[in-house]
């Protein structure tokens, strides 16, 4: 999917020296230089699946960023905005991805249309997640954005815009497909589509998100496992076939679901979401989950103090005694029961309290802030961390501080 | 005594003056066909969750710079933020594609001369710099 970019960029680039002379260019970025460590190297907090995140050790590359941004704007309809990023991906190394570049259509007043890289807005904050400096936290809830994976869209999106009296409602309709490179493979969005819906009212601010991705991993399959499961006569395990596809992720359909309301009034800042996402198959390896969080945070001039409480329930069992425990297949009930105990998320809890200090512009940087935030995590099992070792109790107590800016 | 009520007078009279000239009123092109905004109609177009006048018509927003103590006086009394709260949303808007901030420009006669020269432009400035060239929909 990243080679077809080459091609879109030359054709661009081919495009500009003939236009440029009318075409209004801005360039704008923004950076997150962030620290963070726990108390622990039994288990690493981070983003689902990825390698070497934050433990014990302390972590400088899981949450700094650099992001530039430039935009072309052709006339009153036409422009296009390109968007690299620096961050740790799930692969677990820090370097430069192309995260949104698309070509921006404003239709009529009220309707703009894209089409090219962008980030769903799959949940309240999905879509500007790596912006530091206009978020509250140092990161997001990890309990309800770690219940989908994959940001990145290359498809469509129209955003619709109605105002009645003092509500305005937003409408955000996309479709395209997705993938993202793991340590361990690739995990393919063949097709992606979903809808996110905002109210906006004075200080008010509510949104429902509704996205399917279809999950394409063949190159994540645990063949063998499965295989042999499928191999396995009805007449001496009924339930193999229904274990096998709980543990094929390819061809997949989730469902995300959310609702997210927030409220600032300048002093008092509230943001709550609520998310779930099913999957049709492959639920032994992305369980069915439900989570949410709440935070409060209370502005004193520049300094503003936050509290977020989160937490994160699997609705998938641990286990399964659909393979005969004893005899030939005893083994195979091992193997597997072990994979489901630790392969997928389970239930997870976290306390969090955190400062924001609003820094005084200066030179190219437009705005600065400093956070500092302290996580405690109550996990059971994995909980939704990564990296877990045995002996691991399930508690995390993690510092972190940022200084996040904009020029 | 009498010196003292003239000096009380006086102060009265400054103080009177600056909380005068401290006022800021909303500005429009006198093309366009608003009477009279609202500050809730006038926050969401500073704070980006609309780009377009209550008819519907597209709107340009001019910034006075962060250096001038307007912009804190209009995001407070305009959005109820404070000026680097909106900077925050903006950075959310302009990264996420979803909308260009404010035109910053240097002063009261800028903002006025911006305003005059363009039909959907929208600005604030000092009640002492309104003049005809503009019209007036909102004091705060």
């Amino acid at each position: 999917m990243s080679s077809r970019f080459p091609l879109i960029a030359i054709a661009v680039a081919a495009a500009l020296p003939t236009v440029a002379s009318a075409v209004d260019f801005s360039y704008s970025g923004f950076s997150t230089a962030a620290y963070s460590q726990t108390d622990t190297d039994l288990a690493d907090v981070g983003y689902s699946s990825q390698p070497d995140s934050i433990d014990k050790g302390g972590s400088f590359e899981i949450d700094s960023k650099l992001g530039l941004q430039v935009t072309a704007k052709f006339d009153e309809m036409f422009s296009a905005t390109v968007q690299g990023v620096a961050y740790t991906d799930l692969t677990g190394d820090w370097e430069p991805h192309l995260d949104w570049a698309y070509v921006r259509v404003q239709a009529t007043q009220s309707t703009s249309l894209r089409a090219g890289y962008l980030r769903a807005p799959t949940f309240m904050y999905s879509d500007s997640v790596f912006v530091g400096y206009a978020n509250v936290w140092v990161r997001p809830p990890l309990e309800v954005y770690n219940l989908s994976p994959v940001y990145q869209l290359l498809g469509v999106d129209a955003t619709y815009r109605a105002q009645f009296g003092n509500v305005i409602v937003s409408v955000n309709p996309y479709f395209g497909e997705g993938e993202v490179k793991l340590g361990t493979g690739e995990l393919e969005v063949s097709e992606w589509l979903g809808l996110a819906t905002t109210v906006n009212y004075g200080s008010f601010q509510a949104r429902i998100g509704y996205s399917r991705p279809k999950i394409d991993a063949s190159s994540l399959s645990i063949g063998p496992m499965t295989d042999a499961l499928l191999a396995i006569p009805a007449s001496m395990c009924g339930g193999c076939a229904s274990v096998a596809e709980k543990l094929t992720i390819d061809g997949a359909r989730i469902e995300n679901f959310n609702i997210g309301v927030q409220y600032d009034d300048g002093a008092n800042f509230i943001a709550s979401e609520f998310g779930e996402a099913r999957s049709d198959q492959g639920g032994y390896l992305l369980p069915d989950r439900r989570a949410a969080y709440a935070t409060y945070g209370r502005r004193f001039g520049n300094l503003m103090p936050y509290a977020t409480i989160a937490g994160l329930r699997r609705q998938e069992a641990l286990s399964t005694n659909a393979i005969p425990a004893g005899g030939a297949l005893g083994a195979l009930n091992t193997t597997v029961n072990d994979l489901i105990r630790t392969a997928g998320a389970n239930d997870q809890d976290s306390y969090s309290l955190g400062v924001r200090y609003e820094l005084p512009s200066f030179s190219i940087v437009r705005g600065a802030v400093v956070k500092f935030q302290y996580d405690h995590i109550d996990a059971d099992g994995r909980g939704n961390l990564n990296n877990v070792q045995p002996g691991f109790d399930g508690k995390v107590n993690m510092f972190s501080a940022s200084f996040d800016f904009i020029f | 005594m009498r010196s003292l009520k003239t000096i009380l007078s006086l102060c009265a009279l400054t103080l009177a003056a600056a909380s005068a000239s401290a006022e800021v009123v909303v500005i429009v092109n006198p093309k366009n066909p608003a009477a009279a905004l609202t500050a809730e109609q006038v926050a969401a177009l500073y704070l980006g969750n609309t780009s377009t006048f209550p008819d519907g018509s597209a709107a340009a927003l001019a910034d006075q710079p962060e250096s001038a103590g307007i912009r804190g006086t209009f995001y407070e009394k305009a959005t109820g933020r404070s000026a680097a709260q909106a900077k925050a949303t903006w950075a959310r808007l302009t990264f996420t594609g979803k909308g260009t901030p404010p035109k910053e420009l240097k002063s009261d006669a800028d903002v006025k001369a911006f305003v005059a020269s363009d039909p959907k432009a929208i600005g604030y400035v000092d009640s002492s710099a309104v003049d005809g060239s503009v019209k007036a929909v909102l004091k705060l």
